[in-house]
């Protein structure tokens, strides 16, 4: 049905290989893992305090305040949980012709932008993100973006120079006419 | 080069940023005076450190709003070079942007009374996608602003003169007309599905018909529905007690409303279909319509991102289609929407023609409007010609149902327990037909892959085709629940620069195969998509 390209560019399911051989997707900075543990420890600390004060201040049976509590914390666990997991999911890769990114534990998505399709990008920078020395990447398409998290600014810089280039060069290619 | 320097904002812009961050932090800002408020008669507070406390608990946000708009504008810094304009950004959270000149779609030079008020402009520069404006620059001197319009534009233009595509944008004929007479218009309304007008109308009586049932009125007339309306009458439960209807009420809102907008979208279509005008040219496509709100649309061919055509169950027997050229931009612009209806397949391949010539479209003998055999072999012959289509898995049916459907069918047969109880008997029948539907989606979800072009066809009651040119792909993504792993299927989003296109449960295989393929064409495309 599809006529067979001269140019291959296969991928291999990461899923089918073996873990120490799935080199496909280059993992995210393990340091990165926590930044986003941070994020759960704050969202605990804020959530925390105003549980605290709920459960203190309400005039409810004992059973339901440690209800609540409990609830609480088995959320905060779990979700702590579901991020450690997760972050082991996270990887991207820079091919010749494509950025791709892969992440999510439950739907696991792949996703795959073609230089030629990019339309600029950034690099922004959260206060945490900065405490800890990382930086997000933002490649934009006209269509949807593929955001990086988890780079260090000075990876992060020179992917974007690289994806400007690639991108200025495929531009200079489509304006000349190849 | 004293151009390759960064640049900043004019000084008056501070005050652009402050109001802007006190306009984003508007919530606590009111929450505070709203505090200060209410100390306010409480007047010396030197006299009581707690109040004192107080003062510094307001005032403090007070000057980080401030700070941060001070900041803000201290950080902001831009730069314009030959090829690119890169823009520096944020306090709290820092953006390093630079945006290729060739992908600058236009730019903007705006003024609006604060501006005004302190004699700078704010320069919009745009990129073609994106739902918002990509970048503001806000607070430059007017020459200034003028200069960056300017290079933008010269910069711009010198890529534009080696385009061969705008070159011959000169000779513009007209190629093809296409118009609508009335009586079209007239079978295309009556034809249209009106399922979504009337049942918000029907359950509204119904509803209303209970609440007049559960008072102690006993005749009806139509002065009594506007008081049952605003609710003047008390119900009256089984043992003769006041029931309670609040839910009922908030329901019959909710119908209220929905009857009303879907009557007026549904108007509002049909009478902006009058007067149907599409011109056809060398290199755009022109639409005009509209009866009291005029349309008139202008499309590149080259901006169309992919085409779809669909039909209602009716009209498939009458032959009757719409066609939407769904173009880059469009996301953005209110009326917009290029719509061709159409009552003669064989003005298909026409109208798909400045997206694609395409050749699996013979117009049948004596294919007549209406004709409804013919118009069936012709149907027919999309399949015979495209060969065997990849169709999605069945294990979508349960999967769907269960996890998609049931809980949706759950919170309808809950919602029609308020309008009436017969209707909430009734209501799980909706269930039933979900499993009906999802079977139907299953065995109708037609893709065919082809070198060009990738076809699908799709629809329960009516059909939608889908016709998407490989190299329109802007980004590709596979999304994988734990049972598609277990069984090597996937979900398949095709990104475009207009909308997004979702194929689900389809085998991995495919998915990879289509993934590699549309990158691959991608990769080798060597026009502009916009």
């Amino acid at each position: 049905m599809i006529e067979q390209p001269s140019f291959s560019n296969r991928w291999v399911d990461p899923e089918s290989l073996p873990r120490a051989g799935a080199e496909d997707f280059t993992p995210v900075e393990s340091e990165y893992l926590y930044v986003r543990l941070t994020s759960v420890l704050i969202f605990f600390i804020v959530g925390g305090v105003l549980v605290a004060l709920f459960v203190l201040l309400s005039s409810m049976t004992f059973l339901w305040k440690t209800v609540i509590t409990g609830g609480f914390l088995l959320l905060i666990l779990l979700w702590g949980i579901y991020v450690w997991l997760e972050f082991r999911q996270r990887g991207y890769a820079v091919r010749e012709q494509d950025v791709s990114y892969r992440r999510g534990l439950i739907f696991r998505t792949r996703q795959y932008l073609p230089f030629r399709r990019i339309q600029h990008c950034k690099i922004s920078e959260s206060m945490l993100e900065r405490l800890f020395n990382f930086a997000t990447i933002v490649v934009s398409a006209a269509g949807d973006d593929i955001v990086i998290n988890g780079l260090r600014p000075e990876v992060a810089q020179s992917l974007q120079t690289m994806i400007n280039d690639k991108v200025d060069q495929l531009n200079k290619e489509m304006k000349n006419g190849e | 080069m004293e151009n390759n320097l960064w640049k900043r904002l004019a000084r008056p812009a501070v005050f652009v940023e402050i109001i802007s961050a006190i306009r984003s932090y508007a919530l606590i800002i009111l929450y505070f005076a709203y505090r200060a408020y209410n100390r306010a008669e409480e007047i010396s507070i030197f006299n009581s450190f707690d109040l004192f406390l107080d003062f510094l608990f307001n005032v403090i946000p007070a000057f980080l709003v401030i700070i941060s708009g001070v900041m803000e504008y201290r950080k902001f810094k831009y730069q314009l070079t030959e090829d690119y304009m890169m823009i520096h950004r944020g306090w709290i959270r820092r953006e390093k942007k630079s945006i290729p000149i060739d992908k600058i779609q236009s730019v903007q030079v705006e003024q609006n009374w604060l501006y005004r008020m302190l004699n700078i402009y704010l320069v919009k520069v745009d990129t073609i996608g994106e739902s918002d404006v990509e970048v503001e620059v806000g607070g430059v001197r007017k020459e200034e602003a003028f200069q960056l319009k300017q290079r933008v534009q010269t910069l711009k233009s010198q890529i534009r003169e080696e385009d061969p595509e705008m070159a011959a944008k000169e000779e513009e004929e007209d190629v093809y007309r296409y118009e609508l007479t009335n009586k079209q218009i007239t079978r295309y309304a009556v034809t249209e599905n009106l399922l979504w007008v009337f049942l918000p109308i029907v359950l509204t009586g119904i509803l209303i018909y209970r609440l007049y049932a559960m008072t102690d009125l006993s005749q009806f007339n139509f002065a009594l529905i506007f008081q049952l309306l605003f609710g003047d009458y008390d119900a009256i439960d089984v043992e003769g007690g006041k029931a309670d209807v609040t839910i009922s009420y908030v329901l019959l809102y909710m119908l209220l409303i929905g009857s009303f907008s879907s009557s007026l979208i549904f108007f509002n279509r049909i009478l902006g279909l009058f007067k149907y005008k599409l011109i056809m040219r060398t290199s755009e496509i022109f639409i005009q319509r509209g009866l009291i709100n005029k349309f008139e649309t202008i499309i590149p061919k080259r901006k169309i991102q992919y085409i779809t055509w669909y039909t209602n169950l009716i009209r498939r027997r009458l032959g009757i289609y719409t066609l939407n050229y769904k173009y880059a931009g469009s996301r953005r612009t209110l009326g917009a929407d290029a719509i061709v209806p159409f009552f003669d397949e064989g003005m298909l391949p026409e109208l798909i023609s400045p997206y694609h010539k395409v050749d699996f479209l013979k117009r049948g003998e004596n294919n007549m409007e209406g004709d409804h055999e013919a118009n069936m072999r012709y149907n027919n012959s999309i399949s015979s010609y495209l060969g065997q289509p990849t169709q999605i898995d069945k294990s979508y049916i349960a999967r769907n149902f269960i996890f998609v459907k049931l809980p949706l069918s759950l919170a309808l047969i809950i919602l029609s327990y308020w309008v009436h109880p017969y209707l909430f008997y009734f209501s799980f029948l909706i269930p039933v037909y979900f499993i009906f539907h999802n079977i139907w989606f299953a065995r109708n979800f037609h893709i065919w892959l082809l070198p060009e072009y990738i076809i699908i066809k799709k629809g329960v009651w009516g059909r939608r085709h889908f016709i998407v040119k490989w190299e329109k792909l802007q980004k590709l993504t596979l999304l994988r629940t734990p049972y598609q792993r277990r069984s090597n299927l996937s979900n398949l989003i095709l990104c475009t620069a207009s909308s997004n296109i979702f194929i689900p449960y389809i085998p991995l295989d495919t998915a990879e195969e289509i993934k590699d393929y549309g990158l691959y064409k991608t990769e080798r495309s060597i026009t502009f998509l916009f």
